[in-house]
């Protein structure tokens, strides 16, 4: 009895002493999704999935990202084709909602992604058909790129080589080399492709079509497709993430309402979870165990148990919920 | 000289001298001819016009060249204008875009059933297909006594025929208040809808009418089968398979000879016209 009361003393002092690692799945992290027509950021708590803020942008807000410790969200105002007041991809402080800075990318704009080192921004302007990359310490223009008509999602391979531009209307995919600013090859998709994603080793990239129902997965040393996957119908494939162990592909299906889940490696669709009403945005926690969606219609965000594959809570948010990224 | 090596000089001659059928030319540098004619509605001119920049956008980016030739030259596809939009091929395949009319009365009078409206007047006497469209959906056409609206065009031709299907509503018909269903209009939103009105808008200062909409899709349709790898000699085959997107929210795509697409219903009350997707999937 002593023996297992001192060995008991023993392993809760070793324990004590253990570094204290965070649950990666709630603990630290934040869930901030945009809200197109309420033009706001609704700040979440991962532990809790409680909305812990709403941040008034004033504009339409959809594309957001958030990058050392600022949220990056596109913003539009009213005035289409036109640059406006509005019009910009601005950094805001999730802790005021204060500007921290502006940065002026065309008319009306929706998707970009932010280089790894955070220096450089690449934008899809969807008016003039073409991809702006800015610098963003000098807010300066370092190149306008003709891509389809009509683009939209834009995502960075993970060397940070590649940047890939989809455009709605002339079903292509655009290649920017980011070292030499230029479009660098082309490739057709099935109709009106939305997103585009990358394999964490960069070997491959996974794009949706909305109105093809598929996700389409590029060979992306070639940039060459090489395999479609027809989802489900009514499956409308919009936002699309990859795990971070790369296993799994997750699919927000728009119209569908729901998550498609595929394995990355045999490319089967593995299950469809039932979310809210056209989930847009998604991202993935970074230990992977959750899943977020913004959906459009509902006006809310959906929770996924990656393990479970079953949601686990909704979340309200602002009216026309669009985008969602993670953070801390 | 065996006809085999006569056959092999005057092919290698015919290189030399730049006489090759045009076809196989416009393979080998990539050029995508579409014939088209240069006459007519100027609404169809700023549609094929408008089809036209775009493709040429996305041909640049796959190597390819855009060319439009006049009606009846050698190309991969023609737009011909007859009763409506009409896209037609070597190997003697037609594919209209224009709605056919008989899909569009059933649509409209579909629309008056779900809203109530089942009683509806006419004043001349309506084509066979707007009584059969108008009998399946349970409207009574009568030539007298209380009505719910009144059928003003009974023609019902194509969308590019001049004569559009129309019902003036009540409960005071004649004042301006009508309906009626198109393949497509300028105050359409969704499913990107909103996002090609502008452009054309942008482009023409003038808006995308249901005729402008057909030849810029036609456009489209042609370009994307020849994109994605079809011959001339296979355009037929390559069409009649094609999906592709018209901003409607669906796939689209040939039946036969028709495009199966989802119409909209356009609503004119005080002088404004409001218009929305019916039919097809609306997600």
């Amino acid at each position: 009895m002593t023996k297992h009361f001192t060995t008991a003393l023993v392993l809760t002092a070793v324990i004590a002493t253990l570094p204290f690692v965070p649950t990666q799945a709630a603990d630290g992290y934040r869930v901030y999704v945009s809200n197109e027509r309420a033009g706001t950021i609704t700040v979440i708590d991962g532990a809790s999935n409680k909305v812990v803020k709403t941040i008034k942008t004033g504009f339409r807000a959809r594309g957001i990202d958030v990058r050392d410790g600022r949220v990056y969200v596109a913003l539009s105002d009213d005035r289409r084709n036109a640059q406006g007041k509005g019009d910009a991809i601005v950094a805001l402080d999730p802790a005021t909602g204060r500007t921290l800075a502006r940065h002026e990318v065309g008319t009306d704009p929706e998707r970009f992604v932010l280089s790894h080192d955070g220096t450089r921004l690449f934008a899809a302007n969807e008016d003039a058909g073409t991809a702006t990359v800015i610098d963003l310490a000098s807010h300066k223009t370092l190149a306008t790129l003709i891509v389809g008509v009509e683009p939209e999602g834009v995502a960075i391979s993970p060397e940070g080589r590649w940047v890939y531009v989809t455009a709605e209307t002339s079903n292509t995919v655009s290649v920017i080399d980011t070292k030499r600013l230029k479009v660098v090859s082309s490739f057709l998709v099935d109709p009106r492709p939305r997103s585009a994603a990358f394999s964490p080793d960069g070997r491959y990239a996974w794009v949706t079509s909305e109105i093809g129902g598929s996700v389409t997965v590029v060979d992306a040393r070639k940039h060459t497709p090489i395999k479609t996957i027809p989802m489900p119908p009514p499956s409308k494939p919009v936002g699309i993430v990859l795990s971070p162990d790369g296993k799994w592909v997750y699919v927000a299906n728009g119209y569908g309402n729901n998550v498609g889940i595929i394995d990355a490696h045999t490319r089967a669709i593995v299950a469809t979870v039932p979310v809210g009403k056209r989930p847009w945005g998604i991202a993935v926690t970074p230990d992977g165990s959750r899943v977020y969606t913004a959906n459009g219609l509902s006006n809310d965000v959906s929770v996924v148990d990656t393990r479970t594959r079953k949601t686990i809570a909704t979340i309200p948010a602002g009216e026309g919920t669009w985008g969602v990224a993670i953070g801390e | 000289m065996d006809a085999q090596r006569r056959l092999l000089l005057g092919w290698l001659a015919a290189t030399a001298l730049g006489v090759l059928p045009r076809r196989m030319h416009a393979s080998q540098t990539g050029v995508i001819r579409i014939a088209a004619p240069d006459a007519g509605a100027e609404e169809i001119q700023r549609g094929l016009d408008a089809g036209i920049r775009e493709a040429s956008q996305t041909a640049g980016l796959l190597g390819r060249r855009i060319e439009r030739v006049a009606a009846g030259r050698s190309a991969f596809a023609e737009i011909a204008i007859d009763d409506g939009v009409w896209i037609q091929a070597a190997g003697g395949c037609r594919f209209r875009i224009s709605a056919p009319p008989a899909a569009r009365a059933a649509a409209l009078a579909r629309w008056l059933a779900s809203t109530g409206r089942r009683r509806c007047r006419i004043t001349l006497s309506p084509a066979a297909d707007v009584r059969q469209a108008f009998a399946s959906a349970g409207v009574t056409l009568v030539d007298t006594g209380s009505a719910d609206a009144m059928l003003i065009d009974p023609a019902n031709r194509g969308d590019a025929g001049g004569g559009m299907l129309r019902v003036a509503l009540a409960p005071v018909p004649g004042q301006g208040d009508a309906a009626w269903v198109a393949g497509w209009h300028a105050s359409l939103v969704k499913f990107g809808a909103s996002d090609l009105n502008e452009r054309f808008t942008r482009a023409f200062h003038a808006p995308m009418t249901p005729q402008a909409w057909c030849a810029w899709v036609a456009v489209k349709a042609v370009v994307e089968a020849a994109l994605r790898g079809a011959a001339a000699d296979d355009a037929c085959r390559a069409l009649a398979a094609l999906r592709f997107d018209g901003h409607k929210g669906v796939p689209l795509g040939f039946r036969e000879e028709d495009l199966v697409q989802p119409l909209c219903l356009v609503v004119r009350e005080h002088g404004r016209e409001q218009a929305d997707f019916v039919d097809g999937d609306r997600g």
